[in-house]
């Protein structure tokens, strides 16, 4: 089953004099389960390509279906919803608020979400994803109290505890010591075994061994 | 829920916020003081316009130098002065007071003779129409017995009493108790007496007040002569620029403080982390009416402790002066702040859907 499709995706940025091409007529297609490698260096697009996926960004032309549903056809607003409910995000520096404990931060994503949930059952959810990660003893800690690998464990368990359809993780290994950044990657592979669509983008090697499919950017970029 | 994510937003800038705090507190404090004070005239001259109509405006004269004082006397408004004014402004509008200070009574009443056309006015306004004229429950026996000018008041002539504040608007507050009597003549002759010149039924734009008054003082080098509308008797009677000047103090207290909650709002977004936490619960999906109440919750948690404070000071120091205005005062302060705090969210709402979701990865 297709969850996301791209068609003939280019993307364009615009200065004031200046105009940057950084893909052009990009069409694959990610389907449920899928558990995917951006791969390329700095400055490659992988970053752009993933926030077009992650609906952070819209493409200069060309179609970004996501689960059959023309994105440019709905309006800005909608977005957000659309990220709430079906896209977990997970991110190289974590972007834990420092000033909440653990719990609250994973409970961000449901208090933001359309679909209001009591109290107990978001105190239920956010202990499931903690327990799930093995980080359930640190609910009342602060992020600055934990190790890099912790703090990756909690961003991953807040991108997970609406029980997203499809994960999204930019560089999510690029902080973390090599024991850490294994441990990582063994929780994502758990989770695409679970049945979770994962895409990573990196530009570590050593990641493609985790994942099923591999887009290189610089394949892509050479089709330009 | 919402509330829960403000907190980290005011802990990152705690000193900052502290700063606006005070600020707050003491701008609030202010404008407390400057809307009783505006509520208070605008009361009062309501009142003064049901009593002695609206529109009605005094000339005031007011000795240059206290050594011209000599002893002699010396008259405010001379005929020239008098033949100035009724070219300018009809005589049906001009009227005049004036207070006998050799005639006083020993039971505490004096005699304000009020000019002909003022004194009907001010019967029709106080609704006299019936005998013996009396305003207040005095008897006929008690007047007699005050022994005031017995020249000029009689046991059956027409006159009023008139209460305190009405007294006081035509005689600067100077003296409380009074019976009016009318005349028919202008003190030319007696210099004893204090004038009070009255302009009625004309608004600013019927008479050239500057023009005006640099005649009356040109012809009468002694005194400085002012005009100012009738407001009340507990300020004497205050000039009409300084009721807009009070009001345009009022508007820039409550514009600078759009601008600051506006702007600190605005100034908090563009700090890196607040930026991050913004951006953060954007891509977690918070939608704009989520980001809207959210800057709305915490510039509340900015303003509303300080207007508390303002609100609690100005209670203690304004309840007695201005208590019948206090409540109206409080309600409107309120129903400007929810406005004011809605207004200056806009700015960081504004900034926030602007904001890019994707720098800083």
């Amino acid at each position: 089953m297709c969850l996301i499709e791209l068609v003939n995706i280019t993307k364009v940025y615009r200065g004031k004099n200046v105009e940057t091409k950084v893909f052009e007529g990009i069409s694959f297609e990610i389907h449920v389960g899928d558990y995917i490698g951006l791969y390329g260096r700095s400055g490659s697009g992988k970053s752009t390509l993933l926030h077009i996926l992650g609906l952070l960004d819209r493409p200069s032309s060309g179609t970004v279906k996501f689960k059959g549903t023309d994105i440019g056809q709905i309006k800005a607003h909608q977005f957000s919803q659309i990220r709430n409910e079906h896209i977990g995000f997970v991110f190289q520096d974590f972007r834990l608020i420092d000033e909440l404990t653990i719990f609250e931060n994973v409970e961000i994503p449901l208090i933001l979400s359309k679909q209001k949930c009591s109290k107990a059952v978001r105190e239920q959810k956010v202990m499931a994803v903690l327990s799930k990660l093995d980080i359930q003893d640190k609910r009342n800690s602060y992020p600055q109290e934990l190790s890099g690998g912790q703090k990756q464990r909690v961003a991953i368990a807040r991108a997970l505890v609406n029980e997203p359809s499809l994960i999204l993780a930019d560089e999510p290994t690029g902080n973390l010591d090599e024991q850490a950044a294994r441990n990582t990657m063994q929780i994502l592979s758990e989770l695409n075994k679970e049945g979770t669509t994962i895409i990573i983008v990196t530009h570590d090697p050593e990641v493609k061994k985790y994942t099923d499919k591999v887009i290189d950017m610089r394949e892509i970029v050479a089709q330009m | 829920m919402l509330v829960h994510f403000t907190i980290p937003f005011l802990k990152k800038n705690k000193t900052n916020v502290m700063i606006a705090l005070i600020q707050f507190v003491i701008i609030f404090v202010i404008l407390q003081y400057v809307s009783a004070l505006l509520l208070d005239q605008y009361s009062k001259r309501n009142e003064l316009d049901q009593g002695i109509g609206a529109n009605t405006w005094t000339i005031e004269a007011a000795i240059k130098n206290i050594k011209d004082i000599d002893g002699e006397g010396h008259l405010t408004w001379l005929n020239t002065q008098i033949d100035a004014l009724n070219k300018q402004v009809s005589p049906q509008h001009v009227s005049y007071s004036y207070i006998d200070y050799n005639q006083r009574s020993n039971q505490g009443y004096s005699v304000l003779y009020v000019e002909k056309k003022l004194y009907d006015r001010l019967a029709e306004r106080l609704r006299l129409d019936q005998a013996p004229y009396l305003y207040t429950n005095i008897s006929n026996e008690k007047i007699q017995s005050i022994h005031i000018g017995k020249n000029d008041f009689k046991a059956d002539q027409r006159f009023l009493m008139a209460d305190t504040e009405l007294i006081d608007s035509l005689t600067n507050g100077m003296l409380q108790n009074y019976i009016l009597l009318p005349t028919d003549g202008f003190p030319y002759d007696n210099l004893s007496v204090q004038i009070n010149m009255f302009i009625y039924d004309l608004d600013s734009q019927a008479f050239d007040s500057a023009q005006l008054l640099h005649q009356l003082n040109s012809l009468n080098p002694r005194y400085e002569y002012s005009i100012s509308q009738t407001i009340d008797s507990s300020t004497s009677l205050l000039n009409y620029s300084i009721n807009d000047f009070l009001s345009y103090i009022f508007i820039a207290i409550m514009a600078l403080c759009l601008i600051m909650i506006g702007f600190i709002g605005f100034l908090l977004v563009q700090f890196y982390e607040e930026k991050r936490n913004v951006q953060l619960l954007r891509i977690m999906g918070a939608s704009t009416i989520q980001m809207f109440a959210l800057f709305f919750i915490r510039n509340s948690l900015i303003v509303l402790p300080a207007f508390t404070v303002a609100s609690l000071i100005g209670y203690l120091s304004l309840r007695t002066q201005y208590a019948d205005v206090w409540i109206a005062m409080f309600s409107w302060n309120v129903v400007g702040m929810i406005g004011l705090l809605l207004l200056a969210t806009l700015p960081s709402f504004i900034k926030t859907i602007q904001l890019n979701l994707i720098d800083n990865h």
